[in-house]
């Protein structure tokens, strides 16, 4: 007897079959033993496969995604071709929305120092490696946003962390403060490439510069294992630049330890050297790290996302990834392996070559090497 | 007897009035904003889908299909003139560094169904993700991923097979 091919019985499964092509083959099922059974076979596992390969989330999902994505194409308009011009009609239901895609637009001119910040904001992140820095939904800057659905959810924090600068440079201010410690930052550089880190170590610190760090430094430089999760000490949770995301899970697992997150204006030397003090004790024992603590970071990474885009937002998604990825290597399980792979996918999702990239692309090989 | 083999209940990928989709990006060619997330409400949820499909994971999926629609838009004034959205998504998609295509799916433990589909080769999990989750037609499976319909047919059978094989319920892919 002729058996049916798996490509036939493929193409019946899925109805793709001509008429008298499947009259065919439904005859022979209904005479041929193997080929019924195999074809049933077929079918349970189409089943179980649409379970394995299915995800539906309800639609408050996907309201998320959209709104992240329009604060997100906000910030990165596209290069425009010379176009025919929108109905009068959508521009007087959406004036906004033209507005700002156009960059020389005055919509445009107000998200620019939000970008500024968030640059600030993802460099200055890099003190507390794992500590989410902006708000997360639910905060108080969504409530703003509600308020003026084009401004971009960043936009108050931008205030708090350059005050003179993007405030001033909205209204013509006289100097620009942003600009100015750039400049310091690269000469500072230079100086380190010219005469060594210690003696710029110093100025830098000195100047109350020393958190403008390299975005890369805590995974390149030696001893990149053990960065730390953020914690939230009590008399913090008041402060506005610090303050966890209110849905964040509570860190009940970590352990109380001298060294807290620090709002960016209030970045120090101190908090710079407390900072690396605590850095020195990559184990578990001791130093209040644990997987649960790590998790903890993960979640308020995961949360911080959504208030989040361009750079600032793959900087958090690195960091992301590396919370779970130092939770797994603490205490690997299967679901933290999972979680793991998800994150570092995520990160790698467009992101650039580099050492970062290589970084996360490290410890996707570990993880999915590691059998869990 | 011929045992039942419908699969799934989920609203199968629509595609948008062909000179309705045309006309919402030209206007997003034009810079409105509108008019995109007009389209990106309409193709979020078949991106998610398929992006889930080939990493199962939420956050790798979610992450995917933001970074896919991000670049369309960034890139709208070069999008092909009489290209369905979708299929540029797709082609998008495929080409984002660390994306679907170089995506295998998350670490499963022992589920030999599930190690299964990591096995396949990510064009034939994509084709086998656009049949199972989207219900497309081979047709069109075949012009998302610029493959004759006779490959598309024969890499859905041979996933299929390898999987019965790979899960033990069949001696080999091919019969």
């Amino acid at each position: 007897m002729i058996h049916l091919t798996i490509q036939q019985l493929s193409s019946l499964l899925d109805e793709e079959l001509s008429e008298a092509s499947a009259a065919l083959a439904r005859e022979h099922l209904t005479s041929c033993e193997s080929c019924s059974s195999k074809f049933a076979r077929l079918g349970k596992q189409e089943e179980a496969l649409a379970r394995a390969l299915g995800s539906d989330p309800e639609d408050e999902f996907f309201e998320r995604f959209t709104r992240r994505l329009e604060e997100r194409i906000q910030s990165e308009g596209p290069k425009l071709i010379p176009a025919k011009p929108a109905s009068s009609e959508r521009e007087q239901s959406a004036p906004m929305a033209h507005a700002s895609a156009t960059p020389a637009s005055a919509a445009h001119a107000s998200v620019a120092p939000a970008s500024a910040a968030h640059a600030s904001a993802a460099q200055t992140s890099r003190l507390a490696p794992l500590a989410p820095t902006s708000r997360a939904p639910g905060s108080r800057a969504d409530t703003s946003q509600e308020a003026h659905p084009v401004r971009p959810v960043y936009e108050p924090l931008a205030h708090r962390i350059l005050p003179s600068s993007s405030a001033q440079r909205q209204n013509g201010g006289p100097f620009p403060w942003a600009a100015a410690i750039l400049i310091v930052a690269i000469a500072g550089g230079i100086g380190a490439f010219l005469f060594g880190t210690e003696l710029v170590s110093y100025l830098l610190g000195a100047s109350g510069l020393s958190s403008t760090q390299p975005r890369s430094a805590p995974l390149t430089r030696p001893g990149a294992d053990d960065l730390h999760p953020p914690q939230y000490a009590t008399a913090e949770l008041g402060s506005p630049a610090s303050e966890p995301p209110t849905d964040a899970p509570p860190p009940s697992t970590a352990k109380p330890v001298d060294r807290t997150v620090k709002s960016h204006e209030s970045s120090t030397e101190e908090d710079s050297s407390a900072d690396l003090e605590s850095r020195e004790e990559p184990t578990s024992g001791g130093t209040g790290e644990s997987a649960a603590t790590y998790e903890a970071a993960a979640s308020d990474w995961e949360q911080s996302l959504a208030s989040l885009h361009g750079d600032e937002y793959r900087a958090a998604r690195l960091h992301l990834a590396e919370a779970r990825y130092r939770a797994w290597k603490l205490e690997p399980t299967k679901e933290r392996a999972a979680r793991v792979v998800g994150a570092i996918r995520a990160f790698l999702v467009g992101s650039q070559p580099g050492i970062d990239r290589e970084n996360a692309t490290r410890w996707l090989s570990e993880v999915e090497g590691s059998g869990y | 007897m011929i045992p039942n083999t419908s699969v799934s209940t989920r609203t199968p990928l629509e595609f948008l009035n062909a000179s309705k989709e045309a006309e919402l990006i030209g206007e997003a060619q034009s810079g409105d904003r509108v008019a995109y997330l007009n389209l990106v409400r309409h193709y979020q949820r078949p991106l998610y889908r398929l992006a889930y499909a080939m990493s199962r994971s939420e956050e790798g999926a979610a992450a995917l299909a933001q970074e896919a629609f991000a670049r369309v838009w960034k890139d709208i004034a070069e999008y092909p003139s009489g290209r369905r959205f979708f299929h540029w998504l797709l082609h998008v998609v495929r080409n984002l560094p660390g994306g679907i295509i170089s995506t295998s799916a998350a670490p499963d433990g022992d589920d030999p169904l599930l190690k299964a589909i990591e096995a396949l080769r990510p064009d034939d999990r994509m084709a086998l993700a656009l049949r199972i989750v989207e219900r497309v037609r081979y047709q069109e499976i075949a012009a998302l991923l610029n493959l004759p319909t006779g490959i598309v047919i024969l890499r859905i059978a041979q996933a299929r097979g390898l999987m019965l094989a790979g899960t033990g319920n069949l001696d080999g892919g091919e019969p």
